[in-house]
């Protein structure tokens, strides 16, 4: 192949870090798992109803989508759900012992520095905001924030829409200088106009 | 038991470096200060004030809280202010904001 075919080839391919960003139980793991199990048929992570459940950046690379004769390479990043507080007697009320809650809350701490730090990693973000609660909460203010200071292209996924109570209306609202795509991460709904939206945004 | 509430004026905020900014608000709130900031916070000390205070967590002091008031507080005008609490075992506080006042309440769980 000469060299000139091989750099064309080479312009084709995109190659993006992306980072899925959160609050606590909204839904990053789900929506990782999602991606990930469509394209290459493994799961990134756990998901159980106990908060905190990914306290560690968790990756997935040569996720290769096809969008308009572009060959999209993701590398899809879970992380941590961030809060700005963890308090171990949370966990207790989901059946850990003292000890387990104590040691999960050390974890968890770990995680949300680690999210932040990823912050300056990614090529673009994701972030997953729980459709069926109130979005103006401080940790997706900062979240959006910061990804807007540093340039950051940033999705936002209105999750959940397979529940009666959800109001991705409300997510448009509130972000209504950003992308809103209203997903449901556990049947897949919508889940494609994402993936639209990120080649769109990196193609 | 005692609890310190700190007004940290706009000009506090720009004239103080931004990781000096972020030490100072640590300690302050690692000694049970409620800080009430004339202004909202850059997001990016945001994360590196919730970053620096996580480390700290333990079974007695939880992390913070951020909230945002509208307020005619030390002005003639209505000012969105922010103020940043500690989360602790013992200490709940309140916040009670109309556009003409701020109220803050604390309750001790002298309990637990």
């Amino acid at each position: 192949m000469g060299l000139l075919q091989k750099l064309l080839r080479k312009s084709k391919k995109i190659h993006i870090r992306i980072g899925i960003f959160g609050e606590v139980g909204a839904g990053k793991t789900t929506l990782a798992n999602y991606l990930t199990r469509n394209t290459i048929g493994v799961e990134i992570g756990t998901v159980t109803g106990i908060p905190h459940e990914t306290r560690e950046i968790k990756e997935i690379e040569n996720l290769v989508i096809k969008y308009n004769g572009k060959e999209l390479n993701m590398t899809i990043v879970d992380t941590p759900g961030l809060a700005t507080y963890i308090d171990y007697r949370e966990f207790m009320k989901h059946g850990l012992t003292e000890t387990e809650a104590i040691t999960r809350a050390k974890e968890a701490t770990k995680g949300v520095i680690e999210a932040l730090r990823e912050l300056d990693k990614v090529d673009l973000a994701i972030i997953v905001v729980d459709s069926t609660r109130m979005p103006f909460s401080q940790v997706n203010m900062m979240l959006v924030g910061n990804l807007e200071l540093k340039g950051i292209p940033t999705i936002i996924a209105a999750n959940k829409i397979d529940l009666p109570n959800a109001k991705p209306k409300i997510v448009s609202e509130v972000f209504s200088n950003k992308p809103v795509i209203p997903i449901s991460a556990l049947t897949g709904e919508n889940v494609e106009k994402l993936i639209e939206e990120i080649a769109k945004l990196m193609g | 038991m005692r609890i310190w509430v700190e007004y940290l004026s706009n000009d506090f905020l720009k004239k103080t470096r931004y990781s000096a900014l972020v030490h100072y608000m640590v300690n302050r709130l690692l000694n049970r200060t409620v800080l009430v900031i004339d202004g909202i916070l850059n997001p990016q000390i945001q994360s590196q004030l919730i970053a620096s205070l996580l480390k700290y967590v333990n079974t007695e002091f939880y992390g913070v809280d951020f909230k945002i008031v509208n307020a005619k507080v030390f002005s003639k005008k209505t000012k969105r202010m922010m103020i940043i609490y500690p989360v602790t075992r013992d200490i709940l506080l309140g916040i009670d904001n109309s556009s003409e006042s701020l109220r803050l309440s604390f309750t001790f769980d002298v309990c637990s």
